[in-house]
């Protein structure tokens, strides 16, 4: 029993960074309809920022961490800036082949300026853990995941109690109706793309320090929470919150009583199971705070 | 009677979709007015509509306001120049409550005047007030299309296009429509609006307009059309022999 609540509290831990993303991942969907393929890149590059912040640059964990969430904030601004700002309506399959284009670039910028080589990223809370009522908590994992829960949030007062953030609801429930109101679509897609990825690169730098930091380490983790917003529903946000523990719990738990190997492909059999039974996903489409 | 300002002027418009649908319209509206847009099924009241407001691509042509041309302007600069919709089909935002729906609504107004539209709307709309706290998608028909109207007066437009506001109401609701649009006129708007129930319009309008696959087959005043044996015959079921005299 202690060893299954074990599991399901490191699941719990992983599920609240995959929330992280995936909500990022579907506030991005919902607002511009584009599905993001560069998404996992951005997590990747939260992560090498922070890397390099921290190894060579000797800045202490949490300013690298706000440094390096901006940072890839301001990166993705600039992609929908630059890039993502001309789409029309209806040219889904081109936004694909672009996003997709921009993660290779990602990736490959990365590995040219810092190596393709894995690298481990200590910071003051590595190997420092504490033991609650006879559960062994990990330091570095437990400040990710309150990172995460404090960014979710911040994001959830964001769209109920800000013109912005109502503005983004309304642009992705019905795009016609927020023209006539008067609402400005570049402005509303430029922030909601820049807060998504934001939260991308957040997520990257908290697990820094616990995962080894690489410049592929973006494409597997897209491809899970792609899994993780089906199962939630497509754009939406609690719908990508309780799939993303979901899939955590059941990815820990299943890793630890089996294989690893299983635990990889937990998602995806759960995302049939749920296509099948719910097509539209546990929660529908619309961003619903 | 003075001459009224023109506030609206159509010039040789083409507007559609990926081809035109709607073709070489011109029209001066003046201030203060109300028209009828009519014309049958898939004539292009719509998209006409729908054209006046950057919501719809516009091929050629020139669209004034107040003499100057707006006809490459965004919906959310066209808001902000006084002009104001409730198209076809639902606009309100279905997960949000009525009271988010009607803060979206005063969208381009400041803090306090968005507080002033709010309570102004209310007022003229009472049903309103007791589903503040209720998702717009949850709300009957009827009371999604007043959300609607009050989501588009709240910014105090000048220029109000209505598309068939009186669709899928009761004669009682349709009447109340009509008597709302000739108390707006009342207020100095100009309102344009595409209506089925063309005897009800025309009755409240000043002027009318008439498209036809796309192009102008009449327009005049509201009276004339009334009386004009082709359109009693198109649109109000009047026996041919006896319309012609
Ligand atoms: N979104 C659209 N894309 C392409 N064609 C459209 C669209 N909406 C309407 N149409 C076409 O435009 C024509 C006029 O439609 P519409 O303006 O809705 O007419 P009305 O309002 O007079 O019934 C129709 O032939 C219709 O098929
Ligand atoms: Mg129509």
């Amino acid at each position: 029993m202690e060893f299954f609540i074990q599991l399901v509290i490191n699941g719990l831990m992983l599920g609240m960074v995959y929330a992280l993303i995936a909500i990022g991942l579907s506030l991005i969907f919902g607002v511009l309809e584009i599905v993001n393929f560069a998404h996992g890149h951005f997590y990747m590059l939260g992560a090498t920022v922070l890397a390099a912040l921290v190894t060579s640059a000797g800045i202490g964990f949490f300013p690298s961490l706000v440094i390096a969430t901006v940072a890839v904030g301001v990166v993705g601004y600039l992609v929908y800036v630059v890039l993502l700002r001309h789409f029309r309506e209806g040219e889904f399959d081109r936004g694909i082949i672009l996003t997709i284009g921009i993660g290779m670039v990602l990736q490959n910028g990365v590995a040219y300026l810092f190596g393709s080589s894995s690298r481990m990223v200590d910071t003051s809370l590595s190997f420092v853990s504490w033991d609650v009522a006879g559960f062994f908590v990990d330091a570095q994992r437990t400040v990710a995941v309150l990172v995460g829960a404090v960014a979710i949030a911040a994001l959830y007062a964001v769209l109920t109690f800000t013109r912005i953030g109502k503005a983004m609801r309304a642009f992705a429930q019905n795009r016609e109706a927020a023209f006539i109101v008067g609402i400005r679509p570049a402005v509303i897609a430029g922030i909601a793309v820049a807060i998504g990825i934001a939260l991308a690169g957040l997520a990257g730098a908290a697990l820094a320090p616990v995962f080894a930091v690489h410049p592929a380490m973006g494409a597997p983790i897209l491809f899970k929470v792609f899994a993780i917003i089906i199962i939630g529903g497509l754009g939406s946000l609690p719908g990508a919150l309780v799939a993303s523990l979901l899939i955590g719990v059941t990815e820990s738990v299943v890793g630890g009583y089996s294989s690893v190997a299983l635990q990889d492909a937990v998602a995806f059999m759960l995302m049939i199971v749920v296509l099948l039974a719910f097509p539209a996903g546990l929660f529908g489409k619309g961003i619903r705070v | 009677m003075p001459e009224k300002k023109v506030i609206l002027e159509l010039q040789d418009m083409c507007v559609g979709y990926s081809e035109p649908i709607v073709r070489n319209v011109s029209l001066k509206v003046e201030e203060n007015t109300i028209w009828s847009l009519i014309g049958g099924n898939g004539a292009g009241k719509s998209t006409l509509l729908k054209s006046l407001f950057g919501l719809t691509r516009c091929f050629s042509g020139t669209l004034l306001l107040d003499g100057a041309p707006i006809q490459n302007l965004s919906p959310a600069e066209r808001v902000r120049k006084g002009m104001g919709i409730v198209p076809q089909g639902r606009c309100n935002f279905p997960l949000m409550s009525v009271r988010e729906n009607l803060e979206m609504g005063a969208y381009t107004l400041s803090h306090s005047e968005a507080k002033r539209a709010m309570e102004r709307v209310l007022q003229m709309f009472p049903v309103l007030r007791q589903k503040l706290g209720e998702s717009a998608g949850n709300l009957s028909g009827g009371e999604q299309q007043i959300l609607e109207t009050a989501m588009a007066l709240e910014t105090g437009p000048r220029v109000l296009l209505l598309d068939e506001p009186s669709l899928g109401l009761s004669p009682k609701m349709q009447q109340e429509v009509f008597e709302n649009v000739e108390s707006l006129r009342g207020e100095g708007l100009t309102v344009i609006m595409a209506e089925q129930n063309i005897l009800g319009s025309l009755m409240i309008s000043d002027r009318a307009f008439v498209l036809d696959l796309g192009t102008k087959l009449m327009e005049g005043a509201a009276r004339e059309v009334l009386e004009d044996p082709k359109i009693k015959v198109a649109f109000l079921g009047a026996d041919p022999e006896e319309a012609v005299e």
